[in-house]
């Protein structure tokens, strides 16, 4: 069949005979996108943390005393504490929020450290500020976040301090790909959050003084 | 009919681009999953090392998925948090290895046992249609040497795991998440009956 534009009748004669078409050869193709669409999914929760081991061997090193957490929160729309938005895709916390996420990190990391004690006079708690990724380029995605961090020593504030990170790694075009890529790298990007306050030697300061 | 033609080359294409690409997931364990200190067996008093080699810890693993697609994962990497907390669980104290070869620092933490880990996989799914595994097989050889080189014990324990579409859908490495839980487990209860704990 030759396709001649000439007129306007050609054209919708085109059209008619392409979606005839398409109705008998597109199922491979519909399949491929409802596949896509199932496992992209319309809510998709965070993986869950990673413990770092340097992170758990510098605060069994660091001697700290027993520490507690207090409920993190989160300030500002840039937090995205209920959902990080992934191409369109949300991504929701593991956890109930992304705060209550960070605070489960450091607890997970503070008990394998074998210091974790939820009735300990020293309390760290947290303020999410800033919490995103950036997928929507097809070479490489990047994430940030921050989060105010203070410990607490009875009623003395002992540290509070904002920290920051920022992680890159490779993308793709294909959602399928890029999607999953970006959400398992979310435990990274809060991971590279806490070794920013474990380079810190104020915050071991404030642990173990 | 050449309409035809472009319309399942356009299919096959777009198939084509969606298969056989090795897809990311993480096949570490939840620790919370993991077992905690034996309420029965208190952790052996014992300075312990266990030596992951650097090049290890980047091994990315290839392995099968389901509809022809592939699954990517780096499995020292994953698996190591959840061992960490095993051989924290049996011994009281746990270090990670940088070197087998530096001695001074056996001495310094009083390192009596060394224990080297070695991880195979294996994943497979019979769905066509989906590609994350829905069988998931994780093993782990440990080998256990004293301060002197010396062989003291060894044993290979497996874990497997399963994961259906309900559930994988939010969690794509679920099958293999639940395969290094029962491996580590089983690893810890090996631990605990081994002649070096009791």
């Amino acid at each position: 069949m030759k396709i001649a534009w000439s007129s306007r009748q050609n054209f919708y004669n085109f059209m008619r005979d392409t979606l005839i078409t398409v109705r008998f050869t597109a199922p491979p193709v519909a399949f491929a996108l409802c596949v896509i669409t199932l496992l992209a999914g319309c809510s998709t929760p965070a993986p869950q943390y990673i413990i770092s081991i340097p992170h758990v061997q510098a605060l069994k090193t660091s001697g700290a005393k027993a520490t507690a957490t207090t409920p993190f929160r989160a300030e500002g729309s840039a937090a995205n504490n209920e959902t990080i938005s992934i191409r369109g895709n949300p991504m929701r916390s593991a956890k109930s929020t992304f705060a209550a996420y960070l605070e489960d990190a450091i607890t997970q990391e503070l008990t394998e450290a074998k210091i974790f004690n939820p009735s300990a006079n020293t309390k760290i708690s947290a303020v999410l500020l800033k919490n995103d990724i950036s997928a929507a380029g097809l070479v490489t995605a990047s994430g940030e976040i921050e989060a105010r961090f203070t410990v607490m020593r009875g009623d003395k504030v002992a540290f509070n301090k904002v920290k920051r990170a920022t992680t890159t790694w490779d993308s793709h075009f294909m959602g399928a790909i890029a999607i999953p890529n970006a959400q398992q790298n979310y435990p990274k990007l809060v991971q590279a959050l806490l070794k920013q306050l474990y380079d810190d030697n104020e915050f071991f300061a404030a642990l173990k003084d | 009919m050449k309409l035809v033609k472009l319309g399942t080359l356009v299919s096959f294409i777009a198939l084509a681009l969606l298969s056989g690409c090795a897809h990311p997931i993480l096949i570490g364990p939840d620790n919370t999953k993991l077992p905690t200190t034996s309420s029965t067996v208190a952790p052996k008093t014992m300075s312990v090392g266990y030596f992951i080699s650097d090049a290890d810890r980047a091994r990315r693993v290839i392995t099968p998925g389901g509809g022809g697609d592939k699954v990517e994962y780096a499995p020292y990497k994953d698996l190591e948090p959840g061992l960490f907390r095993v051989l924290g669980n049996v011994f009281t104290d746990v270090h990670v290895l940088k070197s087998l070869d530096d001695k001074a620092y056996l001495v310094a933490k009083g390192i009596k046992l060394i224990l080297r880990p070695s991880i195979s996989t294996n994943s497979s799914s019979p769905s066509p249609f989906t590609w994350p595994p829905t069988n998931f097989e994780v093993l782990i050889d440990v080998q256990a040497v004293d301060a002197a080189g010396a062989s003291v014990w060894k044993t290979t324990v497996s874990g497997k795991g399963q994961a259906e579409f309900s559930e994988f859908k939010s969690d794509f490495g679920l099958a293999a998440k639940r395969a290094s839980e029962a491996a580590l487990a089983n690893l810890q209860a090996a631990l605990f009956a081994s002649p070096m704990v009791k």
